[in-house]
């Protein structure tokens, strides 16, 4: 395989990916049971002629292959249509909830990785000492808390000290800028800790294993005899082979940054993307599932593209 | 002043929870098809509130978040003692819960039985009173069901009904916030409620009597046989439902009935049920609500045109659909002795096995006081007695 069709392959892939999901996106909600008809027609005295007036209303009378085809028309346009719930246009409920959900989960997850890599690498080079064993027993006891347990636990510990849910404070009228800033911030405290609490424990493991497999090597072996510092090994040697998975990893996350985080969004009544899905799926709200899995899956598949030409350029190994 | 094309006996009842909106508000958007009406979402634009009647105007709302709400001073009726108040919405019970201990809100409605003696202990005020609410054990009841058409048989609806422990179910699940019931019109609902419309007593031996008389002796594994097959069934319930479930399952396995439990979201449970008109599923656990002061909803849900749309049960009945039909025109005392008649007939076909109606719990702070409990709780488009009433206690 030669290194200069390795970017041209990636991206084919990377599009192939993403239409094939457009489509399973427009299937995959249609084959669930029940329908926002069926729950909007439950009315006192409700009639068959309402049901087809809301099924003609929806565009849900046409032909499935009529209604792919003006799905993926819209879709062209950037129109993701307009939500069964609400009848409000699917872009703008999107773009709120989106805007609400990445600086929420960006921190949480920038905390995670910083302290992840951070206690990884040490664990690694401290392997065996008390500070390793504690490290790493908290890694996988926070990885394998459910994130909804931990945002409950949470709330209990941090009761009267931080906000239990929502985004702001709704009776601050006309808030300045930096109480409007502080006020956010106290609300997004608990979840992004939640969200940082739960990565860590996978962050922290995967980087410790990847240092501890790269201060296995010949080469480390070859650094020390050689009598450099230990921090000069760990900096120079250790850590520029150890950070290729961890690209990987970082990138990955970037993308799973849309898909908000379902569960510690519903603990928190936090307005992100996470609880729009929670929503629209109990509703069966397929413009708005539409919308939020494609962008997800924009999002998935990108960051993974970008991890794949980060990962050509770092590692000369790759695609030879 | 409204205008009906026939007689309606609860016109007054349905028109207090109708939302009337000013047709200089919603003019503009009738224009042409009228299809900016459906997208039209009557929410505070521009520091400017929404049109209201009522004692407080709409002045700021985030869907799904937050809605503010100042005093109309153009109210026509008692000027509230307040300035204002604000809704906040949760997605979750607990969250909430916290949120009214840390001081955060002032007051909760509905609040989940499991928190009440954790409010109490805390120093807040646990408001209660009857609900319209009920819930029950669904019996397939269509004509058209192809499978385990025993289950059409009313002596094994009534055997069942005395295999099951409606006091567990009332303490267990509500904590003992719940009345045990029979009917779908509740105590709370005054005249309505039919007092000959009572729950058969808990008792295992009578329902093995009823199920022995019919025929479906035990096998050797201790279930039941009927019509050549095991009495044993498939039960769609909530998530939420799984406790209740329980209860139900260890009453008919006395009996040697058998339950398994199918979890589905609402959405796909009505799908499940309604599902080739009603033939495929056997029982569901349910809940529902007479609907308000005026049981008329509760009902409307049992009649043969629901069937489709709003029937959880796939009950049709020609007799009973007559009774609905005239107490819908009928005068009030005729519509009373109507409903009652309707209440003994769904008692006596038994659609659902009413277990018991669960209370209206709501909590406040003690910084605060006024609340009234309307049937819906402390606010409800039912009732501005609330909004009118509370004040600050210091």
């Amino acid at each position: 395989m030669s290194r200069s069709g390795y970017v041209p392959r990636r991206f084919f892939s990377a599009a192939l990916t993403i239409g094939a999901v457009l489509s399973l996106n427009f299937v995959l909600f249609r084959a669930l049971p029940g329908g926002a008809v069926s729950d909007l027609s439950q009315v006192p005295r409700s009639t068959p002629e309402l049901q087809q007036a809301l099924k003609h209303d929806f565009g849900l009378d046409k032909p499935k292959w009529e209604q792919y085809v003006i799905y993926l028309g819209r879709l062209a346009r950037g129109d993701l249509g307009v939500s069964f719930d609400d009848r409000q246009p699917v872009n703008a409920k999107l773009r709120t909830a989106l805007a609400n959900t990445l600086p929420m989960v960006a921190l949480g997850t920038t905390v995670a990785l910083l302290l992840g890599i951070t206690t990884g690498v040490l664990s690694a080079w401290r392997r065996g000492t008390f500070g390793d064993r504690f490290s790493t027993n908290l890694a996988i006891a926070l990885f394998s808390f459910p994130a909804q347990w931990l945002a409950l636990m949470l709330l209990i510990l941090f009761a009267g000290v931080l906000p239990t849910g929502g985004r702001t404070d709704g009776f601050l009228v006309n808030p300045g800028s930096w109480t409007h800033f502080v006020d956010v911030s106290r609300h997004m405290a608990l979840p992004s800790l939640t969200l940082a609490a739960g990565l860590y424990g996978g962050y922290m493991l995967i980087v410790r294993s990847a240092t501890l497999e790269t201060l296995g090597e010949d080469f480390i072996l070859t650094a020390r005899a050689k009598g450099l510092l230990d921090r000069t090994i760990l900096r120079r040697h250790a850590l520029r082979n150890a950070m290729l998975p961890v690209t990987t990893l970082v990138a990955l996350s970037l993308g799973h940054l849309v898909a908000g985080a379902i569960l510690v969004e519903t603990v928190f009544s936090w307005p992100g993307i996470g609880r729009a899905v929670y929503q629209a799926v109990l509703a069966r709200d397929y413009p708005v599932l539409q919308g939020a899995f494609l962008l997800l899956t924009l999002s998935v598949v990108l960051c993974n593209l970008v991890a794949d030409l980060l990962y050509f350029k770092l590692d000369p190994r790759v695609a030879s | 002043m409204l205008r009906y094309e026939s007689p309606v006996g609860n016109a007054l009842a349905q028109a207090g929870i109708v939302q009337l909106l000013p047709e200089h508000i919603w003019a503009p958007f009738a224009a042409g098809d009228g299809a900016g009406l459906k997208t039209f979402t009557n929410a505070p634009d521009g520091g400017k509130p929404t049109v209201s009647g009522g004692p407080f105007v709409l002045t700021q709302q985030k869907k799904d978040e937050f809605e503010q709400f100042t005093r109309n001073p153009d109210f026509y009726g008692t000027k509230p003692l307040i300035d204002g108040f604000g809704l906040k919405f949760f997605a979750n019970s607990d969250a909430m819960v916290t949120a009214l201990k840390n001081d955060e809100i002032d007051a909760i409605a509905n609040v989940p039985a499991t928190s009440v003696d954790g409010l109490k202990a805390a120093g807040f005020t646990v408001m209660s009173q009857p609900s319209d609410a009920y819930n029950g054990l669904i019996i397939n009841s269509s004509a058209s069901k192809a499978q385990n058409r025993e289950l059409l048989d009313p002596k094994v609806r009534e055997a069942f009904e005395q295999a099951i422990d409606r006091n567990k179910v009332a303490q267990v699940v509500f904590s003992g916030h719940a009345e045990p019931g029979a009917g779908i019109v509740p105590p709370a609902l005054g005249s309505f409620y039919n007092l000959s419309v009572k729950p058969r007593p808990l008792d295992p031996a009578k329902a093995n009597q009823l199920l022995d008389a019919a025929g479906f002796a035990k096998g050797a594994d201790g279930t039941r046989v009927a019509n050549g097959h095991p009495m044993s069934y498939e039960v769609l319930i909530l998530p939420t439902e799984d406790r209740t479930f329980e209860i139900v399952q260890a009453g008919l396995a006395d009996v040697g009935v058998k339950l398994t439990a199918r979890a589905l979201d609402s959405k796909a449970e009505f799908a499940a049920i309604s599902a080739n008109n009603y033939s495929d599923f056997d029982l569901a656990l349910g809940s529902g609500a007479a609907g308000g002061y005026d049981p008329d909803f509760g009902f409307s849900g049992f009649t043969c045109s629901a069937r489709g749309r709003s029937s959880r049960t796939g009950y049709c009945n020609p007799e009973y659909d007559q009774l609905y039909q005239q107490q819908s025109t009928g005068a009030p005392a005729q519509r009373i002795t109507l409903i009652q008649a309707m209440q003994k007939k769904l008692y006596d076909d038994a659609p659902v096995i009413v277990f018991a109606h669960p209370e209206q719990l709501d909590a406040r702070s003690k910084k605060w006081a006024g609340f009234t409990q309307a049937l819906g709780g402390i606010y409800t488009f039912q009732s501005i007695d609330t909004l009118t009433g509370v004040y600050r206690t210091n």
